[in-house]
């Protein structure tokens, strides 16, 4: 254990988790303050036969990868839109019969490709102890670039996150921060694929964003507090499955669900003992 | 001259299916899957009218590590597989009913954090009890060409069970999808119906688990419901629809798969995205036919 503790390339992975985690914490504040959480889900899965293509066109390339995910997670948006506009069928359902046809088209492909860089188990929980050096950077790369993008537009972002009208009415480019977001999702879930896997970035993208929602009652505080859970989160998550010899990916996603109940159980009982109803409280800008 | 090579191709191809079952495996394959697909379909139609179609795709994911501790305290027995994991489908309905009400997260989220948690934790015990990685993608994939005689009787067993349940409460079912609060004030016992829809659902998902896997059993519990949606105008064809599209697209996935050598959970999701686009273009005729008409 404490050899281990003390090995670089545990240092190195849990970095890489670090970073992602922070990334998708971000990414997903924001997702989830405007309702986007099942597109979310629907477009990280939907990566994949982008993804899959981009390797079947040119190989391992990192820019590649990345162009190839920005497409099919758009794809998948804009079938989820025509199936609404054409068919009876509602937005769920909608959402769920495009990320599951695309994810199985990306499976069928991988699983076909057998090749040692893609791996079907892997595209779900990923390999962070085996992760590449060129990984580290993408992640960095991409939380510059989230942390830049949410400094230069704050407020369309913020705006539109509770009174998406009011921005709209002050002119603010709603429709292209909407699909700003979107590429930077796709983005994001092609450094968490290669990483943690499919389902710690949607567990990334959603739970620490929903847990420091709960807590807090500003944007600003907000999002520090979902990167603070993230990142101590992955921390955790790491050492105790290094501990316990177990897959990090599972286990952070585990630790982070456990964190969010422990939370609102906590709340709810004390509310329940002060007798009070603390729901009034607004989340404010 | 050219009906004569249709013949031929035809014969062909029959000539091979029947050379092809003539090996035990594919007829228990065969069997198994066409019975999922039934239960898949008629299960998802039920989700959908009731706008959870997203629900499979939770539980799913969540069963997982209820099949683990399943797995791990009965050895490979599947009445114990089948208890844990309609414990921990239980349990994540729970979990995904409860957040919204106790907090300001919405539904979605809810069961996003849910699922996810719930599947990590499985994966975390897949990780530590199993070495080598086959059984893994085994679960998460599924492997329908590797199913024996006791999975296929499991899968007609679940199948005679969401025809009883759809044969007991077929009133009660239909006026609860399309108008809940008029069943509620009839005094149909909604709350137990919920309960008991979430329990058959957990079992038929459990029982999909070995030939779909865990990942894509949602896809099949929604591809062949929304498919129908798009043509049926009636509870009943619904259902019918979506049971017979399951039952078709299960059989034509597995045999794609077995000739082509493809990942079988896959390819029976994507023969259900081929049926589902199918549908769409049956609708877009009928309806271009309709406008024809009425100039």
């Amino acid at each position: 254990m404490a050899d281990i503790l003390l090995a670089s390339w545990f240092w190195e992975s849990t970095a890489l988790v670090v970073i992602t985690a922070a990334l998708c914490a971000l990414v997903g504040s924001f997702i989830l303050l405007r309702k986007m959480s099942l597109l979310a889900d629907a477009v990280s899965h939907s990566v994949l036969p982008g993804v899959v293509g981009a390797y079947l066109l040119v190989g391992y390339h990192t820019v590649a990868f990345l162009l190839g995910a920005v497409m099919s997670g758009l794809l998948c948006v804009w079938c989820v839109g025509f199936l609404l506009r054409h068919t009876r069928l509602k937005e769920d359902a909608a959402t769920g019969v495009v990320f599951s046809s695309l994810f199985a088209l990306g499976i069928v492909s991988v699983s076909r490709l057998k090749t040692v860089d893609l791996d079907p188990a892997c595209v779900v929980f990923g390999e962070a102890m085996a992760a590449r050096p060129g990984s580290l950077w993408l992640a960095i790369g991409l939380l510059l670039l989230a942390a830049i993008l949410i400094a230069l537009f704050f407020k369309p972002l913020s705006l539109g996150s509770f009174d998406p009208l009011q921005a709209r009415l002050q002119g603010l480019p709603e429709r292209q921060v909407h699909t700003g977001l979107l590429v930077m999702l796709a983005l994001t879930t092609v450094a968490a694929l290669r990483a943690v896997g499919l389902v710690l970035a949607i567990a990334f993208l959603i739970t620490p964003a929903a847990t420091a929602f709960v807590l807090t009652r500003r944007l600003r505080t907000m999002l520090g507090c979902a990167l603070g859970l993230a990142v101590i989160e992955s921390v955790v998550g790491m050492v105790l499955a290094v501990w316990l010899n177990v897959s990090p990916s599972g286990l952070i996603a585990a630790v982070a669900l456990l964190v969010l109940i422990s939370v609102l159980t906590f709340q709810t009982l004390a509310q329940r003992v002060s007798g009070t109803k603390l729901k009034a409280a607004e989340f404010v800008q | 001259m050219s009906q004569t090579a249709t013949l031929i191709g035809i014969d062909g191809a029959f000539h091979e299916i029947a050379l092809a079952l003539r090996y035990d495996f594919l007829q228990q394959a065969l069997a198994g899957t066409m019975l999922m697909g039934i239960a898949c379909g008629l299960m998802g139609a039920l989700l959908l009218l009731r706008r959870m179609a997203l629900f499979g795709d939770a539980i799913g994911h969540a069963v997982l590590p209820g099949v683990m501790v399943g797995y791990l305290l009965g050895g490979k027995q599947f009445a114990w597989i089948f208890a844990g994991a309609l414990l921990a489908g239980m349990v994540a309905a729970s979990a995904v009913f409860w957040i919204p009400q106790a907090s300001r997260i919405r539904p979605d989220a809810a069961m996003g954090a849910v699922f996810t948690g719930m599947f990590g934790l499985g994966i975390v015990l897949l990780s530590r009890y199993q070495s080598g990685s086959g059984g893994v993608s085994g679960l998460l994939f599924g492997h329908a060409l590797g199913i024996g005689p006791s999975e296929v009787a499991w899968a007609f067993g679940n199948l005679l069970v969401v025809l009883l349940l759809l044969g007991v409460a077929w009133k009660p079912l239909k006026l609860m999808s399309f108008d809940p609060i008029q069943a509620e004030v009839t005094g149909a016992p909604t709350r137990a119906l919920t309960h008991l829809l979430m329990l058959v659902l957990t079992a038929t998902i459990v029982v999909s688990l070995p030939m779909v896997g865990a990942v894509l059993v949602a896809a099949l519990l929604i591809l062949p419901a929304a498919a129908a949606s798009l043509v049926a105008r009636h509870f009943g064809t619904l259902l019918l629809l979506a049971g017979i599209g399951g039952g078709v697209a299960s059989l034509v996935g597995l045999w794609v798969s077995h000739a082509w050598g493809l990942a079988s959970g896959a390819s029976i999701v994507l023969s259900a995205s081929a049926l589902f686009v199918l549908m769409g273009c049956v609708r877009g005729a009928r309806r271009h036919k309709a406008s024809v008409r009425h100039g």
